[in-house]
């Protein structure tokens, strides 16, 4: 029977714990708004503590406007902007909205009629003249300005500093000595390139990269269709760089098997010696503590010939919904965009600004150096390409990459299966 | 054999099958256990050595997923969600089978059957229509809306097993105390519910855990950070932390300690929640 | 199942001739939450695969079976479906016979029942969640702790990268959903087992038969309606998995473990409401059909003989 009155009193002292944590579930509710506009801000982005730190700060600064900052990003990219689109059209979404991507998802967004048109916002605050020109372009549908771009994610290769040192390697600047290097680095018993594909995006993303380094904005017409994939003969050339990083052996085994971030401990670990990924992965890479400095170079071209210096663009940017109230919408919008908050953001989390700023030299090495660089190319940027295709192609274009990584395509199979299942979707469409 | 006593005898020919059941058990818990160990270690000792047991144990791990990644807020919410969702099945659940066991009404069979079609098809099936009508009721990235999502989702087998419970309760019971005056209302609440306990506290627990773990609804209809439930934020979290990887495991543990302690509180309960709807 | 459809409901009758509302009013809660938030939906997804719908717009236009000629004409769909398929054969197979064999363990042994049946029955408790990350873990080529182990056991030449390798990765989420489901067959099987007269099982030892003779001539046809019961559960899930797949490999390396949940799912991510919805109503028509035949054979079966 004891057994009976030990389990009655655990039920029982169970009730009251529970009857505890459901009243403090209730408290936790937040308190009410005050007189203040509340303004609702998602982010789609990475940031954490330095967001809330700086919504912190904003919210000390003023009285009349009051941020109220969530974190929207659950799942792949594809379904997160699905659902902010999904929000923003039954206007049960944010007032702000930061980190969404441009390209075709601007351009749904747009199109659903939710977004504000800032053309004349831009005018009268001066942002017009402080973002480059290509950047505008791409935040620029059918001549109005609708969205205001926050960071650019300059993408490179980080390497591992102390095995080129040990291997007196220089850092590349052509395709032919980034090869030299995959080489050497292969035969002291490393692997060159890190590859985590596993779980879809980052697929798409990677192999996206070498096709744009090689055919340039020939791609960008690959993806808006209007050249068929199995045309271009320089997107096959970018193909069969990348699949070469893994059929000459450059790249760590598995690629498959593990997940884009999975794929990051593999060099925090020394065992990759370059790994292809943007300024965001700096404050990751620093919390990892690696034993090894960490150095940065651009991707050298697959192809010479390209017209883009970089690859990346705009990380993320900001919209208001039209439904938000616009004097307070703006006064957020004022004070992310000050040349302040920019360089608060660069010292703190590695987040190179979209406007045009002094990088301070009082920051972290790589930081600086990514910053500078970036800042002198900017006219050159590209941007993300694999923004412009139809988020169901988009997800099909990760498995079929996979596809090919895993030995089942060739790379000329890979470009007539992606011209196949891009024409399908057109043509139901 | 025959200088075995009966008794000894029967334990030894016990032997292979204890031997067996050991070894699955063993199988069974290491990935557990494991999970457990491995959020305890440092990411160094992880990666040096995925096997070995910790050398000292960190519970910062825990405190650092518990303050650091919003599993506060994620803990509450799922307790919040799930305890109010039960206490809802329980209630629409009850009153409905004590109609379909006890009462004569036109279309009873039909109603029941209808109950019963939500058991069969595929989450996917109303997944659609599903987000578009919570938006359009604004309950949409809502603790109530999910709340009401989830118990839709379980009334079906929570009133096909009541049901087969309350049917097997004896008419006098029913008769005598109408006799004595008592409405229907009143037996249900007075005399039904009351001997009910063990079957409510079972498919309480039953409603409890598939609650606390659901994951494919919560991922549609949830947006803010402050609104996710455990699984959901389990799964941002990851996304967000995966290469910290000691921090990987205790957010696993988070989520998954709270249905293990209700596992072994009612444990009886809950096979018997599982049983009951399938042999009566 | 089957019996809670067949069993007549034990009605009390009404002393009066009007109409009685109460019984109505017992079941109308539950009835508007269940209409408005599970079958209205399922019900609203059937007559929208007729439709061209993207979820947005509120403007829709009846297509006829178009969504059904283009998802039955993609190879995408049939891959899918076929992943279900295996998987479901693998199911009734694999995770019913271990819960078969460990329950029919669990009743022949005298001490330690309860805590054998609550180990062994301890992974099913968890979310698909926790489930796919813990063997996320496991099967993590670097980290991970399955092929280290195997090496350990010198089973060095089976070390796999059990994800990534398009052959086995839909064979290595079934892993972890046998895991996770095992216990469930478990339970079940071990109820009935003790619902079975032990007379039975007393006359069998009496006559010396020995495990195997028990388990073929008593134990397996006294529990005929647990199985059809513990197969029809596996009939759902099997067709229904979701979760461990999606976050294991979501669906790849290239398609190599898509199923239908998966594909509806990646078709509403990308607002392609209509093939979504005809996708889903074909696979609930499946598993309607499967589970409706299967439990309508066994009734006839068990009539016929």
């Amino acid at each position: 029977m004891s057994e009976n009155k030990l389990s009655l009193l655990l039920q029982r002292l169970s009730m009251i714990v529970l009857i505890a944590l459901l009243a403090s579930a209730f408290a936790m509710a937040p308190a009410a708004a005050q007189d203040a506009t509340d303004i609702l801000v998602w982010s789609l982005g990475y940031g954490g503590d330095y967001n809330d730190s700086l919504v912190e700060r904003f919210n000390e600064a003023h009285d009349d406007v009051q941020i109220t900052y969530e974190d929207v990003l659950t799942g792949t990219f594809t379904e997160n902007n699905q659902k902010v689109r999904i929000a923003l059209e039954n206007e049960a979404g944010p007032h702000v909205l930061g980190g969404v991507d441009v390209g075709a998802n601007l351009q749904a967004l747009v199109s659903t009629g939710q977004v504000r048109d800032l053309t004349e916002y831009y005018r009268a605050s001066g942002l017009i003249e402080r973002i480059p020109a290509n950047l505008l372009s791409q935040v620029t549908v059918e001549g109005r300005i609708y969205a205001i771009p926050q960071n650019l994610e300059s993408v490179g290769i980080f390497y591992n500093k102390d095995v080129f040192a040990e291997l007196e390697l220089d850092v590349p600047t052509e395709w032919a000595e980034y090869i030299d290097v995959l080489e050497a680095v292969k035969d002291a018993g490393y692997y060159g390139y890190t590859m985590g594909l596993a779980g879809g995006w980052p697929s798409a993303l990677m192999a996206s990269m070498f096709m744009y380094s090689s055919a340039g904005s020939e791609y960008i017409d690959v993806l808006s269709s209007t050249q068929p994939w199995t045309d271009c003969d320089n997107c096959l050339d970018g193909m069969d760089a990348f699949y070469g990083m893994v059929a000459n052996g450059y790249a760590n085994p598995e690629p498959l098997g593990i997940d884009y971030n999975q794929s990051l401990d593999l060099f925090y670990q020394g065992i990759t010696v370059m790994v292809l990924n943007g300024p965001w992965f700096i404050d990751d890479a620093f919390a990892a503590e690696p034993d090894f400095e960490i150095g940065f170079f651009y991707l050298p071209a697959v192809n010479p010939n390209t017209d883009i210096k970089t690859l990346g663009g705009i990380g993320g940017s900001l919209i208001i919904a039209e439904y938000a109230d616009v004097d307070a919408a703006f006064k957020v919008v004022d004070w992310l965009t000050t040349e302040e908050t920019a360089v608060q953001a660069l010292r703190e989390v590695s987040v190179l600004p979209a406007f045009s700023i002094e990088v301070p030299d009082d920051i972290d090495p790589l930081t600086f150096q990514i910053a500078s660089e970036t800042a002198a190319n900017v006219d050159k940027l590209g941007f993300w390409p694999v923004t412009y295709l139809p988020p169901k192609v988009f997800g099909d274009m990760n498995q079929i990459v996979q596809g090919m990584i895993g030995g089942m395509l060739t790379p000329e199979e890979f470009m007539s299966e992606m011209q196949e299942t891009h024409s399908t979707y057109l043509a139901e469409n | 054999m025959e200088f075995l006593s009966g008794s000894a005898q029967r334990r030894l020919q016990g032997a292979p099958f204890y031997l067996l059941l050991t070894l699955a058990t063993v199988i069974t818990l290491v990935p557990i256990i494991w999970v457990f160990a491995s959020a305890l270690k440092s990411n160094k000792e992880i990666r040096a050595n995925a096997l070995a047991l910790p050398q000292e144990w960190r519970f910062q791990n825990y405190i650092d997923a518990w303050f650091g990644a919003s599993f506060d807020a994620y803990f509450f919410n799922s307790i919040f969600i799930t305890v109010t969702s039960v206490g809802l099945v329980l209630i629409l659940s009850s009153l409905a089978a004590y109609s379909f066991a006890k009462m004569r009404f036109r279309g009873n069979q039909l109603l029941f059957f209808i109950f019963l079609f939500g058991m069969a098809f595929p989450l996917s099936a109303k997944l659609g229509p599903l987000l578009s009508l919570m938006y359009e009721l604004n309950l949409a990235n809502s603790r109530f809306g999910l709340i009401l999502v989830y118990v839709a989702g379980s009334l079906p087998f929570a009133i096909l097993m009541l049901r087969a419970f309350f049917q097997g309760f004896p008419q006098e019971l029913e008769d005598s105390a109408f006799l004595d005056g008592c409405s229907r209302f009143q037996f249900y609440l007075r005399i039904l519910l009351p001997l009910s306990r063990p079957s409510l506290m079972a498919l309480g627990i039953f409603v409890f855990m598939g609650t606390w773990n659901e994951f494919f609804q919560a991922l549609l209809l949830i947006n803010e950070d402050s609104k996710r439930t455990l699984p959901l934020g389990l799964t941002a979290f990851q996304d967000e932390y995966f290469t910290d990887f000691a921090l990987s495991f205790a957010g696993i543990n988070i989520t998954a300690v709270p249905v293990i302690i209700v596992y072994i509180m009612f444990q009886r309960n809950l096979i018997e929640g599982i049983t009951v709807g399938s042999l009566k | 199942m089957a019996h809670s459809l067949s069993a007549p409901a034990k009605v009390k009758s009404s002393p009066r001739f009007r109409i009685d509302l109460m019984p109505y009013l017992f079941i109308l809660p539950a009835v508007i939450i269940y209409v408005v938030f599970n079958l209205g939906p399922v019900l609203a997804s059937f007559f929208l695969s007729f439709f061209r719908w993207d979820l947005l717009s509120p403007t829709s236009e009846f297509i006829g079976f178009n969504h059904y000629n283009f998802i039955l004409n993609d190879d995408r769909f049939w891959n899918a479906l076929s992943h279900n398929f295996i998987f479901l054969g693998l199911a009734v197979v694999i995770p019913v016979s271990m819960g078969l064999f460990l329950a029919v363990f669990i009743y022949e042994i005298r001490t330690g029942r309860v805590f054998f049946r609550a180990a062994l029955f301890l992974p099913a408790i968890f979310s698909g969640v926790v489930i796919a990350y813990v063997w996320k873990w496991i099967y993590h080529p670097f980290a991970g702790v399955l092929n280290p182990t195997l090496e350990l056991i010198g089973l060095g030449a089976f070390t796999q990268s059990w994800l990534g390798n398009p052959k086995i990765a839909l064979y290595s989420t079934f892993i972890a959903y046998t895991w996770a489901s095992f216990g469930y067959s478990m339970v079940i099987f071990l109820a009935g087992l003790q619902d079975i007269s032990t007379d039975i099982f007393d006359a069998a030892r009496v006559d010396g038969a020995n495990f195997r003779q028990k388990l073929f001539h008593i134990t397996i046809p006294c529990l005929y309606d647990v199985f059809t019961f513990v197969i029809t559960l596996r009939i759902f899930t099997a067709m229904g998995v979701f979760g461990v797949i999606y976050i294991l490999t979501g669906g790849g390396p290239f398609y190599s473990s898509d199923v239908i949940d998966i594909y509806v799912f990646r078709m509403i991510g990308n607002f392609e409401m209509g093939w979504a919805t005809a996708a889903a109503t074909v696979n609930t028509v499946v598993v309607v059909f499967l589970s409706t035949g299967f439990i309508k054979y066994r009734e006839w079966r068990s009539w016929s003989s």
